[in-house]
């Protein structure tokens, strides 16, 4: 039976599924293109004199070929080794999580991830090849975790830094600059800085994260504070707000989006020294000492080393060095000329045995004395946030991807449930795969619980997205060893047909 | 068409057979015909249950042709007997005994089934 070739829908159809098999790997289309897409338009042409619903379902009949098949063909003509290395590579983009690349790439470097777990199921085959694969990818994995490859990230490395000059002034202490900092500060009439605060975790997961902040200072006038970060890296703003005008203090958070009237400005901007990296105690406290007290940089006890001078941001600034007894080494450059700080840095080890550390540096720019026009003095909270876009990151395509994600999730497990019980029941391998009833209840009181945690204010709205994706991609990685596992089946013969 | 060197002679060894893959190997039993042929011959010899798109066929056919199951024959069709681009399938003397042997297998499941009056109406 030939299809009409009068009929123009099936010509047009025909260049849709022509497209469609570029899917396929080169050599099996070139092969067998002609011969498919001849049965197709035999078949299209039938569908088409049989009705519309006929060829409604024609379509979906052909879309779930394709979808099923076309990862196989790619699963056969694909190396191994391919693979491994796409998946080493995968694991070395989620290592340099900080680096400039796209979102979409650290979720396949997720994905790799999580399916290393499948990839080292393949041990368990008798291959030799097999156990060679295993001890070429733990080489790799072993590698990454020994090799310096922070330094291959820009964004990790440490801010560039002139030489010291040691200084020459023997009346030039370290507590000498630092008094006089102090006192540039205290008798300021006016002040305004803008800033930003790196921190960089170092471990074997590197990564950056980068908080903006301002401040606006009027003696015995109005306060503003804010600071602000990324939701997860991305473009959705978490922000902070405290002000104060005459005897009333403000605070504003996203996280807790309501106004909150605060008791005293100490109080307010001691509530918010650990999410805002204490940018919201440093300067603040400088300036108004009095009412300040205990402030990082306040303890008259602590011991101050004048390291030397040297230029940072094109500025002459002095190097100093603070310890305190109880609290962190801070080094602090202060501008030679202004004795304002220019920058901080300080670090902290997280957990020794994993070598985790955590660098922060605060850079400035500070203005003193500038006019302060009112609008800067002004308090504006930020939209009030939807609550489901906080879920999946604080974007909307986020917010889309994780929807999409939780969804594909499911219809994995649904596929998994139906094609592993049919071929895979009794088999040793069963326990690996997160299936069945009690594995999607499990799901269903992961998310519960996860998002009454967020509701409850704890927060963990990104730790539940990830709980989300690792499943997803836990899903996609036994798929993955399945489609392996059938792929060898040319010794076995246990094809996905 | 030899079966490939890594197979195992044994065609009990290639057992259970996917229900397509057996039913591939059945429609060319009785002569050797073209993908399009073999499609149309599965689904009506399973009143439709089994129907095979494109690109599960043509894998198959892939699959079972490295597996020296099938074979491609050499006769091309003329120009006003059937398309020529079409390639024909046939049964190799593997295939036959990989079917021989999983049909074998299947009437030992429904003798047994039987024999526990499976079939029985209740």
């Amino acid at each position: 039976m030939n299809p009409d070739p009068t009929s123009p829908k099936a010509g047009f159809a025909a260049w849709i599924y022509r497209g469609v098999l570029k899917l396929y790997p080169a050599a099996f289309r070139q092969r067998y293109e002609g011969e498919m897409l001849q049965i197709f338009q035999e078949e299209w042409s039938q569908a088409t004199r049989d009705g519309v619903m006929a060829c409604g379902r024609y379509a979906l009949h052909l879309a779930w070929d394709v979808f099923h098949t076309v990862p196989r063909e790619w699963s056969m003509t694909i190396p191994r080794v391919a693979l491994m290395t796409v998946a080493a590579a995968g694991l070395a983009i989620f290592y340099l999580d900080s680096a400039p690349i796209p979102f979409l790439l650290k979720v396949l470097g997720w994905a790799c991830l999580n399916g290393t777990f499948a990839v080292f199921i393949v041990v368990f085959s008798k291959s030799t090849r097999a156990a060679l694969f295993k001890a070429a990818f733990l080489g790799v994995l072993v590698g990454l975790m020994l090799a310096p490859i922070n330094s291959l990230n820009p964004k990790l490395a440490p801010p560039p830094e002139s030489p010291l000059v040691p200084v020459t002034d023997p009346s030039l202490t370290g507590r000498e600059v630092y008094r006089r900092m102090e006192e540039v500060y205290r008798k300021a009439q006016t002040y305004a800085d803008e800033g930003e605060v790196q921190t960089v975790y170092r471990g074997f997961f590197s990564s950056i994260q980068i908080k903006t902040f301002g401040t606006t200072f009027v003696r015995d006038g109005g306060f503003r504070f804010g600071f602000r970060d990324q939701f997860d890296r991305l473009d959705a703003w978490n922000e902070y707000v405290i002000w104060k005008e005459g005897g009333s203090v403000k605070e504003w958070w996203t996280i807790e989006p309501q106004v909150a009237p605060q008791k005293d400005l100490n109080n307010a901007l001691g509530g918010a020294a650990g999410v805002s990296e204490l940018t919201s105690v440093l300067v603040p406290g400088l300036l108004q000492p009095d009412k300040m007290s205990g402030g990082p940089l306040s303890d008259s006890r602590a011991q101050i080393e004048l390291l030397g001078t040297q230029r940072i941001d094109g500025r002459e600034t002095f190097k100093l060095q603070r310890a305190a007894a109880n609290g962190p080494v801070f080094t602090l450059w202060i501008d030679a000329r202004s004795y304002l700080i220019a920058r901080i840095s300080h670090s902290s080890s997280l957990l020794e045995k994993m070598r985790m550390r955590v660098d922060e540096t605060i850079i400035y720019r500070p203005r003193l004395n500038p006019p302060v026009d009112a609008a800067s003095l002004i308090f504006k909270p930020g939209p009030a946030p939807n609550v489901w876009r906080y879920l999946f990151g604080g974007r909307n395509d986020a917010m889309i991807m994780g929807f999409a994600i939780v969804l594909l999730t499911a219809l994995l497990n649904v596929i998994h449930r139906r094609a592993l019980r049919r071929r895979w029941r009794g088999k040793k391998e069963l326990w690996l795969a997160p299936i069945g009833r009690r594995a999607g209840a499990g799901y269903v009181g992961l998310f519960a619980i996860c998002a009454g945690l967020w509701l409850g204010g704890v927060g963990l709205d990104e730790v539940m997205r990830n709980l989300m994706l690792a499943q997803f991609m836990f899903q996609c990685g036994f798929l993955l060893y399945v489609i392996h596992r059938r792929s060898r089946g040319h010794a076995r013969f246990t094809m996905a047909t | 068409m030899k079966p490939a060197a890594t197979l195992s002679p044994d065609p009990e060894a290639e057992l259970p057979l996917t229900p397509t893959v057996f039913n591939i190997l059945l429609s060319l039993a009785d002569g050797e015909k073209h993908g399009y042929a073999i499609m149309q011959e599965v689904e009506e010899a399973t009143e439709g249950r089994t129907r095979m798109g494109p690109g599960t066929l043509y894998g198959s056919l892939d699959r079972m042709l490295k597996a020296g199951y099938i074979a491609e024959s050499d006769r091309r069709p003329t120009a006003n007997e059937d398309d020529e681009r079409r390639r024909y399938y046939r049964l190799s003397s593997f295939g036959r005994r990989v079917l021989q042997a999983e049909a074998a297998r299947l009437a030992r499941a429904v003798g047994l089934a039987r024999s526990k009056k499976i079939f029985a109406p209740t």
